[in-house]
């Protein structure tokens, strides 16, 4: 019987939370054969995302629907807030073989009650946020008695950079996708008429792409984008991004297919778009800007200069987790390069004026690709996520049926 | 109920109806505002140990231990003994000394609360702050009586601080055992 997988997503920021699950959820079930029911709670915003992922599926219908639908092999369920405790429903959740809380979500009351009476050995995961900080090695893979069932095992799970990390999401393809997306120049040339530009005259332009969090650092950034001498394409995706961007246009409300132009900057808003489509843009640019947890591992697989714009958290922590990663992905750079990139990425992430900074950054783009190509052998070298989480699953059953 | 936050090494919590004495309790934050508490534990009925991890507001029940006024006797390899007022005698590991061995020594007279879970004593807790002499330290600095300095000190049991620079050899020093730094200099 094929084993069964629930994973319950709160969508709390945008589509990052539910961009990973749904990534997972997937590739447990196309690449490891598994049955994955994804419990998602914000069902209007889930439907924009699943519309995206998936054109066949029309945004109304999803709103309408029974809080239950299919994509890509995957069970989608509505996570009502507060739970409706159901005596069968809460057995069935309780009667798969790994449960998931993504993030840290809490599982809801009714289902940790009925995790008490399990028939059968059930693996609880909480899956967390990704960190390159070195207590994430001591942490991953520890259990978290409950108070449940003997049957049950909680156990922390940590995605990370190292070996003795729970490691990256990756598909098995997406190395090749990137070579793919890469080695034919039509899909760049495509992406430049987007800006309504004409490939033969534009110069050979600077292609960048921006998702990133609000910050003062961007107007500075823009302005250096503005005066530089090659021509620069920024391809913003639509959503909370567009913000800045509006404010620096001064124009009241952008919409996807909009471009804007100032020196030798133009501004492409994109259409929110499929992961599969954010993963070949991030491909085909120059160096990309992202943010979070999501939008940050697919930069790196892609390989691209990039910079992270880390979540920011109220006591300042989110700057040693960010030293933490700069400290392993800078690894083997040569010097100037080192420098400019830290920097930047300082003083973006500070909120600092980056005019500067980024006249500094640009001449090291070449050597940062050739880091970036490195840095994705590095990481491809390890198990992905979903291969990892699998794995473990099997100990665990090893170990509860000796 | 404590949240796994709040609760401190040499506490005792229940775990699937045994007892875990926490002897190590590191805070770490995560993404977002999630934070995870990883605790090292000690079974006080098999003294099996192992390490977990919490979510900072996991609920944990914790158990009010019954405690007792000692004072520090003399090492019987290898356990350490310490008495209680009435002379009666009460051993306990190592390993259950873990935070606060590097301030035992012998003849000192803090005194100290040795925790019992039933009749088995499972921490000794010293007074938060104590009183312990320099051995040795390298000369003080001339001009500094501000403090700022510092330097590497180590007392007679051999465990190393860091001090105030103009602190030296024989010197009395105060100690917080919580956070184990240096408070000051004392006169004796």
């Amino acid at each position: 019987m094929t084993a069964r997988w629930t994973i319950f997503c709160s969508m709390i920021d945008n589509f990052g939370d539910i961009g990973v699950c749904w990534r997972l959820a997937r590739q447990l079930v196309n690449e490891h054969r598994l049955d994955v029911e994804l419990w998602v709670d914000d069902w209007p915003a889930l439907s924009g995302f699943i519309s995206a992922q998936c054109p066949a599926f029309d945004q109304a219908a999803l709103l309408s629907s029974s809080h239950i639908l299919w994509a890509d092999g995957v069970c989608i369920r509505q996570w009502p807030r507060p739970w409706k405790s159901q005596f069968s429903l809460d057995q069935h959740i309780a009667s798969s073989d790994v449960i998931i809380e993504a993030f840290g979500c809490e599982l809801p009351d009714a289902v940790k009650q009925a995790l008490v009476d399990v028939s059968k050995p059930l693996l609880w995961l909480n899956l967390e946020y990704l960190s390159a900080e070195s207590w994430v090695k001591d942490c991953h893979g520890l259990t978290s008695p409950q108070n449940v069932s003997h049957l049950v095992k909680k156990v922390f799970f940590f995605p990370g950079f190292e070996q003795g990390t729970g490691g990256l999401l990756r598909e098995t393809d997406l190395i090749n996708k990137h070579a793919h997306w890469q080695q034919h120049a039509d899909l760049r040339q495509r992406l430049i008429q987007l800006a309504g530009l004409k490939p033969l005259a534009c110069d050979n332009p600077l292609l960048v792409s921006l998702f990133s969090y609000h910050t003062p650092a961007l107007t500075t950034w823009l302005d250096a984008l503005v005066e530089q001498q090659q021509p620069v394409i920024c391809f913003v995706p639509a959503g909370k991004s567009l913000d800045g961007i509006q404010a620096y246009f001064s124009t009241p409300q952008l919409v996807a297919g909009n471009v804007l132009s100032r020196g030798a900057l133009t501004v492409v808003v994109l259409p929110f778009r499929s992961q599969e489509e954010y993963d070949c843009l991030l491909s085909l640019c120059d160096f990309n800007l992202v943010r979070g947890e999501d939008s940050f591992v697919r930069a790196q697989w892609a390989a691209r200069p990039m910079i992270w714009h880390i979540y920011p958290q109220d006591d300042g922590v989110h700057m040693l987790k960010l030293q933490a990663f700069e400290q392993l992905y800078l690894d083997g750079l040569e010097n100037d390069a080192r420098k400019a990139w830290h920097a930047f990425s300082n003083g973006w992430n500070q909120g600092e004026d980056c005019r500067e900074l980024w006249h500094y950054l640009r001449p090291q783009l070449s050597g940062l690709q050739s880091h970036g190509r490195k840095w994705q052998k590095k990481l491809a070298v390890m198990p992905d996520l979903a291969t990892n989480l699998v794995n473990f699953e099997t100990l665990f059953k090893l170990s509860a049926h000796p | 109920m404590k949240t796994a936050q709040e609760i401190k090494p040499g506490q005792v919590i229940m775990i699937d109806g045994s007892p875990w004495k926490v002897q190590k309790n590191e805070f770490n934050r995560a993404g977002r505002s999630s934070a995870i508490n990883k605790m090292k534990l000690k079974n006080i009925l098999n003294g099996m140990q192992t390490e977990t991890t919490f979510k900072c507001d996991d609920k944990l029940e914790y158990i009010v231990l019954e405690q007792k006024e000692v004072t520090y006797s003399y090492f019987a390899d290898p356990m350490y003994v310490f008495v209680d007022s009435d002379y009666e005698q009460i051993e306990i590991e190592k390993d259950d000394l873990e935070n606060v061995l590097m301030y035992i020594e012998d003849g000192m007279e803090d005194v100290c609360q040795a925790v019992f879970y039933g009749t088995k004593v499972i921490s000794v807790d010293l007074p938060k702050n104590i009183v312990r002499q320099i051995a040795y330290t390298e000369p003080s600095v001339r001009g500094d009586t501000s403090g700022k300095v510092t330097k590497v000190a180590r007392l007679n049991n051999g465990h190393e601080l860091q001090v105030s620079s103009f602190c030296e050899i024989g010197d009395f020093i105060e100690i917080d055992t919580l956070t184990g730094e240096y408070k000051s200099r004392v006169k004796r």
